[in-house]
């Protein structure tokens, strides 16, 4: 997804959800950030590299694609935006290597989702923004994966647009990343093929462009995981449900609601504004942010500022040291922490070093990384209290 | 079988028909490289290969009948594996009918690569020569390069066997996609 729904649609979830405008405000900020947070940003604000939530497309060039450098990869992109489904999803007749990850492909509903939701509750709303972006992005992001992978993320010449006449047209890709899309004639940008299998053109959805973070679009094709099985995406059902899937959990975490679960999404909140809404999601526009805005203006009556990714990048740098976990971009990178930490656990569970190691603190008796030693503290002393 | 399975199954075989006519062309390509890269480099021994070393040595026009020769073949042999693999990628990409003279064309030259290949292995078999010298004989002559070592042989017998082992899928997924289209068809109806 991009900015017109991680900012705008989430303020307006967030606002449906009860939070005041102030508060959808952190929230949605936190949401957009995580597709800003990069190594190279942390590293001018001499924060915790390791709180790193996506990495620059220069970053991506040069990052290393030996085993060490996968999982870093992995790490960012799985647990931020192409959280796992399944991570014991059984599939017949292939290798261990293959499995491994197939069960990072991305999708809603899965256990990853109601983790990430339930580590956000009693947090802040940056933790709540960080945990919108991630399930807002289980729904653009489905049946890709957060690892550079060919033979999970590639796709062919078979992919066709289903247009709102129930007629079916062509998509044809081209590689140069400066020229625009045009969905008037189906042509979109993606990432070059690449025989490779841990390219980085094989991260995530490169290999089908912008196309899942497109609200209007529906398109068939065949993913390389697919067996030759066709998938139809229908993007304007998948973010309909997202909307209502982020109410629901803004609710939970708010306390308004007392759990949050899979396959739940509150309808009802939206229900006056459902045909606004649709008009939205499905009016083809490479980008929805002036009708979003507009929306969340009128649903609130307050102003929602542009993104701004270094509002708050002062208060963290002239914080003093032991202040800066109390300033907005401490407490988002708190966040960010848990839930790399969270779901690089899971996958480590699972049997898989796609993301790498991941070290118990407490149980094992290790320090590890650094900038873990933070979040180890503040566990420690929750628990206590 | 159900529709899905059909559908499935034609994609499956128009995706490998799209792949295998790109590989036809590629070895067509290669055919003509190595063949040229000998010709200019070493050409006396490229028409020892051939046995025409008498002959093109005679004079300049026999020597230039010599080159021209293996010339035309060599470019008949790359526009029919031209021809063969781009109608299979257009009946593999499904948007314009491709026909069946392709098909034909693509049997035929299997049938006569196998032929031509069982027909060497016979005459260097029957040379009585040893296994070593035998498999390097018989590289030489089905891919008309010079003698070389053993290791250049397997290798030249590989490529040839993949070149053939190419066509053959193509030939396969070819029949399976018109069939799997008229089975997909007669549902459809």
């Amino acid at each position: 997804m991009q900015k017109d729904f991680h900012y705008y649609a989430t303020y307006c979830a967030a606002y449906l959800a009860g939070y005041s405008h102030e508060e959808s405000l952190v929230i949605c900020y936190s949401a957009q950030f995580v597709d800003w947070c990069s190594k190279t940003l942390l590293s001018s604000l001499k924060a915790p590299l390791a709180a790193a939530t996506t990495q620059l497309q220069l970053e991506m060039m040069d990052a290393r694609t030996d085993p060490v450098g996968l999982q870093d990869i992995t790490r960012i992109w799985a647990s931020f935006h192409f959280l796992p489904r399944d991570l014991y999803a059984q599939r017949a007749r292939c290798s261990k290597r293959y499995l491994h990850k197939y069960r990072l492909i991305c999708g809603p509903n899965g256990d990853l989702a109601v983790d990430t939701v339930e580590l956000a509750k009693g947090g802040s709303l940056q933790a709540a923004g960080v945990a919108m972006h991630v399930l807002a992005d289980t729904w653009a992001h489905r049946n890709f994966a957060g690892t550079p992978s060919l033979v999970i993320n590639n796709t062919d010449h078979y992919f066709y647009e289903l247009l709102p006449d129930g007629a079916e047209r062509h998509i044809t890709f081209r590689h140069n990343p400066s020229a625009a899309d045009d969905p008037e004639h189906s042509v979109y940008v993606s990432s070059i093929y690449q025989g490779s299998e841990n390219s980085i053109m094989n991260l995530g959805h490169g290999r089908a462009g912008h196309l899942p973070d497109y609200s209007f679009i529906r398109y068939k094709y065949l993913p390389a995981w697919g067996d030759y099985e066709e998938i139809v995406k229908d993007n304007p059902a998948d973010y309909r449900r997202a909307f209502g899937q982020m109410i629901c959990a803004m609710k939970y975490l708010r306390g308004a609601r007392d759990s949050f679960e899979k396959e739940t999404y509150d309808t009802d909140a939206f229900a006056p504004w459902a045909d606004e809404i649709d008009a939205i999601l499905t009016k083809r526009q490479l980008d929805a942010c002036a009708d979003w805005k507009a929306f969340g203006e009128k649903l609130s009556g307050c102003e929602i500022p542009e993104f701004d990714v270094a509002a708050y990048q002062e208060e963290y740098r002239s914080a003093a040291k032991e202040q800066k976990d109390e300033t907005f971009l401490g407490r988002f990178i708190l966040a960010a922490l848990a839930q790399k930490s969270m779901v690089t656990n899971k996958i480590y569970k699972s049997g898989s070093l796609l993301a790498g190691f991941s070290v118990d603190f407490e149980e094992k008796g290790l320090r590890g990384i650094r900038d873990y030693w933070k979040l180890a503290e503040r566990m420690k002393g929750g628990a206590a209290e | 079988m159900d529709g899905d399975t059909i559908q499935k199954e034609l994609r499956r075989n128009r995706s490998t028909l799209v792949v295998v006519g790109l590989g036809v062309i590629a070895f067509g390509a290669w055919s003509v490289v190595k063949i040229v890269l000998m010709l200019l480099l070493d050409p006396d021994a490229f028409f020892e290969t051939l046995g025409l070393t008498e002959i093109v040595s005679e004079n300049a026009i026999t020597r230039a009948v010599g080159f021209a020769v293996p010339g035309v073949f060599l470019a008949l042999d790359l526009a029919l594996r031209l021809f063969i693999g781009l109608r299979a990628r257009r009946e593999g990409l499904a948007r314009k009918k491709a026909g069946m003279v392709y098909l034909v064309l693509a049997c035929l030259l299997a049938v006569f690569t196998v032929w031509s290949d069982v027909s060497v292995l016979i005459q260097t078999l029957s040379a009585g020569e040893g296994i070593g010298a035998s498999i390097v004989t018989y590289a030489s002559k089905l891919s008309g390069t010079a003698g070389g070592d053993i290791d250049n042989a397997v290798v030249a017998i590989v490529v040839e066997l993949t070149s053939l082992a190419t066509m053959v899928e193509l030939i396969v997924a070819a029949v399976r996609v018109k069939r799997f289209g008229r089975l997909a068809a007669a549902r459809e109806a």
